[in-house]
């Protein structure tokens, strides 16, 4: 027994061989994301705990460090200083910044080893990645607003909306704390670099900070609060409905990975999923229009998903 | 009936805004008022009423009669006083002279308005040793009944007083008089607190005015009396570059030890109510282009402290939130020994930045100052890299701005459109609707 190989084997854990666990685990993790509500509504789980935890501590994180981030750059004016009172003072203030920004380092490391698990132990491609398709369903998007074109674009996991919020608020954030580091610690930093680098860092912090806080709080909150109400990061289920609108072709790849690992599928999963349409409803005449519009009452008639106004119209 | 719902609707919004913003606005009064305790609030306000200016005696009060008693009070004062050999000697034994030059007297602006040396400030004296004088000091002058010594040596009178001191100490209290609101001043003085404190040396009236020469201290003769105690203080300081100026060429520029620490409210240098002063003292005069712009000084110094990490605390000095811990002016660039930058023995020329950081940042190196501005803007002449990051950075922040702002609008006239022509389309599938039952009715009707 003296073989650590042989005695890593005899392991029960061990035993099986890795390939298979990792499938075993990808069947349950795919089975686990069709739903069945207590309603009989069906529904597909979006986000994983782990993910809404991440999620959960990046949205008070990134709150607590722009409001007290904003009281100390506009420290001159009224609303910054009552800010700075109520937290009672500059120097508190800056503590409080930093305990925020140590929080945020929590789901910044879990999320990087999310990440490096999903592409090296479980290889597969993260579904943030942009490639050439972003650019061509914003592109059909503008079209779609000015009129001039008639591709509804239909998104896989990720849009290249939220694909854009991510990644500006990703690299945005890893300069944040670059920039912060050094203007925490600018005799350490002072030790390696020329001394007009905290000055850089701090009109960088400033700046990157002001871009950071358009991006979520207007971008970000329009896409998810004020065009829809997405919940889905907090309790984790997309109704099929809106699935269907929002997300076609993830639904698309995820029925057909249950095809090929012969996980079993309730039956209206199957048949929630309806042909796109050819063009976006606004651009159709009125004749063509209403066909259509009946067809998608009698759907909502007949299904019993609650899918609401907006991902109809999106359709 | 669906209009109706939507008035519900609105008027339940509206009432639930208007709960929410109650709510809301209590809540910040509860924080306001926790943050501010009711005396903090009290201290904003003014201390005390505006002090009642006392008026000034126009007319002598009337003097006390003693002439039966006393033959000395119908003569002019300096019939005596204006001998030079009188000399006092108190208790101790300290002597003191008690001449006093004419010229002093009627030269000084109390000699005008006032009725004589003892109807303001020699009140005391009328009474004691003139009114009743020992025999010890009758002899001095009147060694033989009936006759006065007319000889020129020295004539020594005894006084009822401790020592020397103890005479500039009651006289002082005679200045309050009627120079009342000033001396109120003076009590709150660094002076007065040391004079509280048993030093009986400490300054009063008559130290920096004079007892009979009383004039007002130009701008000339400050540091003249602030030496007389101050000998180290105003050493450094005739070394500065305001000391030299001054000393040399009486520059009316610059500042002498009153225009920073004060005249009759002297605060002591390390209290840190003077540290909160000492960024305003300094401003004054160097965010002041008229002054600078003959030296060729920057007005800026003042703005580009203040947006910068040590000047940051400003706004707080005014509400006492905080102890100021960090860097005011005379931290970096001294307190009596201030020099020009470019003077080497300065606490701010380059090569001893390194010392002059250290005080508060420890362990610092030699590359550390160069991460501050020295006063330059973020400007493309003053600070070209800096300057071109920001206004790079700018650009990117209203691009993206725009871009978003764009995607947006655009998202929210598309909907807008898709909602109005649902809208049309339900209406229209409402009427046909109808039509079609009232088409089929009919039908039924024919039917029959």
């Amino acid at each position: 027994m003296s073989d650590p190989v042989k005695l890593a084997q005899s392991h029960p854990v061990n035993a099986q061989p890795v390939a298979s666990r990792l499938r075993e685990r990808e069947v349950k993790t795919l089975q686990r994301r069709f739903m069945t509500m207590k309603d009989g509504s069906l529904a597909i789980l979006r986000f994983s705990p782990l993910l809404r935890l991440l999620h959960g501590l990046t949205l008070v994180a990134i709150t607590g460090l722009a409001f007290t981030g904003l009281a100390q750059i506009f420290h001159n004016n009224f609303l910054g200083q009552l800010m700075l009172r109520l937290l009672g003072g500059l120097n508190s203030t800056q503590v409080i910044h930093h305990l925020f920004a140590t929080l945020l380092v929590v789901p910044v490391a879990f999320h990087v080893l999310d990440m490096l698990e999903t592409l090296f132990v479980r290889r597969q491609a993260p579904g943030m990645l942009p490639d050439w398709q972003d650019l061509k369903d914003a592109s059909d998007t503008i079209a779609l607003d000015l009129g001039l074109g008639h591709n509804l674009p239909r998104f896989k996991r990720y849009s290249f909306e939220q694909k854009s919020v991510y990644w500006l608020v990703a690299l945005g954030v890893l300069l944040q704390g670059l920039t912060g580091l050094v203007k925490l610690f600018p005799i350490q930093v002072t030790e390696l670099l020329p001394g007009i680098s905290i000055p850089y860092a701090g009109i960088l912090h400033r700046w990157n900070a002001i871009l950071i806080m358009i991006v979520v709080f207007i971008w970000h909150l329009y896409q998810v609060h004020v065009r829809q109400r997405n919940l889905s990061i907090i309790t984790g289920r997309m109704s099929l409905g809106e699935m269907n609108a929002n997300h076609p072709l993830e639904l698309a790849s995820m029925l057909e990975k249950a095809a090929r690992l012969g996980v079993e599928v309730p039956a209206g999963f199957r048949q929630a999923v309806v042909e796109p349409l050819p063009v976006a409803p606004m651009i159709i005449p009125k004749k063509v229009i209403k066909p259509i519009m009946k067809h998608e009452h009698s759907k909502k008639n007949s299904s019993t998903d609650t899918s609401d106004k907006e991902s109809g119209e999106a359709k | 009936m669906k209009r109706d719902q939507t008035k519900m609707k609105f008027s339940f919004k509206l009432t639930r805004f208007l709960v929410l913003m109650t709510a809301l606005a209590g809540l910040s009064a509860v924080l306001f008022l926790a943050s501010h305790p009711v005396e903090a609030l009290r201290s904003a306000m003014p201390l005390q009423d505006e002090p009642t200016q006392t008026p000034i005696p126009t007319q002598a009060p009337t003097p006390v009669s003693t002439r039966q008693v006393n033959p000395h009070i119908g003569s002019d004062c300096l019939d005596c006083h204006g001998n030079p050999n009188m000399v006092g000697q108190a208790l101790n034994g300290e002597q003191v002279s008690l001449y006093v030059q004419p010229a002093d007297h009627q030269g000084s602006f109390h000699s005008r308005s006032s009725g004589g040396c003892t109807t303001f400030c020699h009140e005391a004296q009328l009474s004691f040793s003139h009114a009743n004088s020992t025999m010890d000091s009758c002899t001095v002058c009147h060694w033989q009944r009936g006759s006065v010594q007319t000889n020129t040596g020295i004539l020594v009178f005894k006084l009822p007083y401790q020592d020397v001191r103890a005479i500039a100490l009651e006289a002082n209290i005679s200045c309050k008089k009627c120079h009342s609101e000033i001396f109120e001043t003076t009590t709150d003085s660094a002076h007065t607190r040391i004079m509280q404190e048993g030093n009986r040396y400490a300054p009063v009236c008559s130290d920096c005015h004079s007892g009979h020469d009383i004039s007002i201290v130009t701008r000339d003769q400050v540091s003249a009396v602030c030496k007389k105690c101050h000998l180290a203080e105003y050493t450094t300081y005739k070394g500065s570059v305001h000391g030299a100026a001054l000393e040399a060429n009486s520059n009316p520029d610059v500042p002498t030890c009153a225009n920073c620490h004060g005249s009759h409210l002297v605060s002591g240098p390390t209290t840190s109510n003077f540290r909160e002063q000492s960024v305003k003292i300094c401003g004054d005069c160097h965010s002041n282009k008229s002054i600078m712009d003959k030296y060729g000084i920057s007005t800026d110094v003042l703005t580009t402290y203040m947006d910068d990490v040590h000047g940051l605390t400003d706004w707080f000095r005014k509400t006492s939130l905080e102890n100021i811990t960090r860097a005011t002016c005379f931290d970096c660039h001294g307190k009596h020994n201030i020099l020009s930058p470019d003077n080497p023995a300065s606490k701010v020329y380059p090569e001893n930045l390194q010392s002059t950081c250290g005080q508060c940042h420890k362990d610092t190196n030699i590359r550390f100052p160069q991460s501050w501005l020295s006063h330059r803007r973020v400007t493309l002449k003053e600070n070209a890299g800096l300057s071109i990051v920001n206004t790079v950075f700018i650009v990117i922040v209203v691009v993206v701005t725009l871009v978003i702002v764009t995607f947006i609008l655009l998202d929210v006239l598309r909907r807008a459109r898709v909602r109005r022509a649902t809208r049309k389309l339900a209406i229209k599938d409402k009427v046909e609707a109808k039509a079609t039952v009232k088409e089929e009715v009919e039908e039924k009707d024919e039917a029959k």
